[in-house]
């Protein structure tokens, strides 16, 4: 894995003096903790960027057309009525 | 307003004749009853005994059922939001239900008692093992007939992973099923019916129950290194490893499963009358509730797609996620995020054994991946 990815590494260390891996950031930082509370928060929010695709964006702009068990077919809105999660900050 | 309003009185609870008038003295409440209660040992008359009201366990009762609906007017006119609220008798406990617009569909409606009563069968009495007194100890001895000899020999031989509880499932929900035919598994190999099963995603890839598979995706964050950005975006890391299905395909599957018939698709408000003729609101589920109504009476208030005029219906997403321990053990842990359908009474929902949770994701552990490291986008 590092091989592959020691191209993007000397690149940087070229252009930007920047690190390649996370743990050069964290480990000489005293900044721990909060950085990786900042990744969770981060993530969350990539994951709910994935999730929420554009087929559910449009599903819930324009509904989606299923034929039900009583033979007749209704077009679905989906709403989002509950979000019970705890905040992935630890 | 409705176009008429309906009054209902409040139905008559069988009552028992709990209060015997002191002057009636002997007299028996109730008439099934012998006019003179024997004496007792003592030649004392004897006491008529009663329940207290508590240990009264009334049987639970579905919602009455919806009014038939009023014969279509022979010149229909379009008015905008005309409100056609329905209302339904009481049932015995004083519930009924109010919908602003004429449900097409109310899954209340063959609600049984196994529905409504937490029992998972009906008590009865187990009948008494014979005595195998004069009983020639041939097959089906101990058993009964020939059949449950050969499944309760199976159930006690080869693998000792059969429990009681799946041997009960397996006769009351396979082999006396109604359509079970012994003669359907001609040459039946169970291998094979997998593979059939495994082979409908990959061959009905545009149905609606299709195309709700786990994919694995990478996620991109960024991340702050604490020297001098210009852009202000600071460095972007990729964590793999996110585990998801697509939230459309996994609304569809589950509005073509089965367990969608008790999914209400038009909310409405419960009321309960009180003695005195009072309302009084009940909030109970999502679909009775104020945010569900008022959703709802926008959707009905939002254009309609152009060319279509099927009813329009509010899909309610409950989703709920938090990590979870996987192990007694160790730190072996899953971070989960599921969906539950509002359509969908709490009663139903909330039992683990309904299958009404549809799990959408499994992030990935960010400290598992800083400790091996994270690399660069």
């Amino acid at each position: 894995v590092l091989g592959s990815h020691l191209v993007y590494f000397c690149i940087d260390l070229a252009f930007r003096q920047v690190p390649d891996c996370i743990n050069d950031v964290i480990n000489k930082d005293s900044q721990r903790g909060a950085i990786l509370t900042h990744c969770r928060r981060e993530l969350m929010q990539e994951v709910w960027n994935t999730l929420l695709d554009g087929d559910f964006v449009a599903a819930y702009k324009h509904g989606f057309v299923i034929q039900c068990h009583d033979g007749q077919s209704r077009r679905f809105y989906p709403r989002l009525f509950t979000y019970s999660a705890d905040y992935p900050e630890k | 307003v409705g176009p008429e309003s309906h009054h209902f009185d409040i139905p008559q609870v069988p009552e028992l004749n709990f209060d015997a008038e002191p002057s009636e003295g002997l007299r028996t409440p109730s008439p099934s009853r012998s006019p003179t209660p024997p004496l007792t040992n003592a030649g004392r008359p004897g006491r008529h005994y009663r329940l207290p009201k508590r240990y009264e366990d009334l049987p639970p009762e579905p919602p009455a059922p919806l009014p038939p609906p009023p014969p279509a007017p022979a010149l229909r006119r379009v008015i905008l939001h005309v409100r056609d609220t329905v209302r339904t008798a009481l049932n015995r406990f004083g519930l009924l239900r109010e919908y602003p617009r004429r449900p097409s569909y109310d899954p209340d409606a063959s609600l049984g008692s196994e529905d409504l009563a937490n029992w998972d069968a009906p008590p009865h009495c187990e009948p008494a093992i014979p005595n195998s007194e004069g009983l020639s100890f041939l097959p089906p001895w101990p058993f009964k007939t020939m059949s449950i000899y050969l499944f309760m020999e199976w159930l006690n031989s080869g693998s000792n992973l059969k429990s009681v509880g799946e041997a009960d499932r397996l006769v009351n929900g396979v082999l006396r099923h109604q359509e079970f035919k012994a003669s359907d598994f001609d040459g039946f190999s169970a291998r094979r019916e997998n593979r059939r099963f495994d082979q409908v995603e990959a061959d009905t890839a545009g149905a609606p129950f299709g195309g709700d598979g786990w994919t694995t995706s990478t996620v991109h964050i960024s991340v702050p290194t604490g020297q001098k950005d210009p852009t202000g975006t600071g460095c972007r890391f990729a964590i793999p490893g996110l585990h998801h299905r697509p939230l459309l395909g996994v609304l569809k599957a589950a509005l073509v499963d089965v367990a969608s018939k008790r999914f209400h698709f038009s909310p409405f408000k419960r009321f309960r009358i009180l003695s005195f003729g009072r309302e009084e609101r009940c909030y109970d589920e999502v679909y009775t509730s104020d945010a569900f109504l008022k959703a709802d009476d926008a959707l009905q208030k939002q254009k309609n797609e152009p060319n279509c005029t099927l009813e329009k219906v509010v899909l309610g997403l409950m989703l709920w996620s938090d990590s979870t321990h996987l192990a007694n053990f160790g730190n072996a842990k899953a971070w989960p995020i599921y969906l539950y359908f509002a359509n969908l009474s709490k009663y139903i929902r909330a039992k683990p054994t309904s299958g009404s949770s549809h799990h959408i994701a499994y992030i990935p552990s960010v400290s598992a991946w800083v400790s091996s490291g994270l690399f660069l986008y």
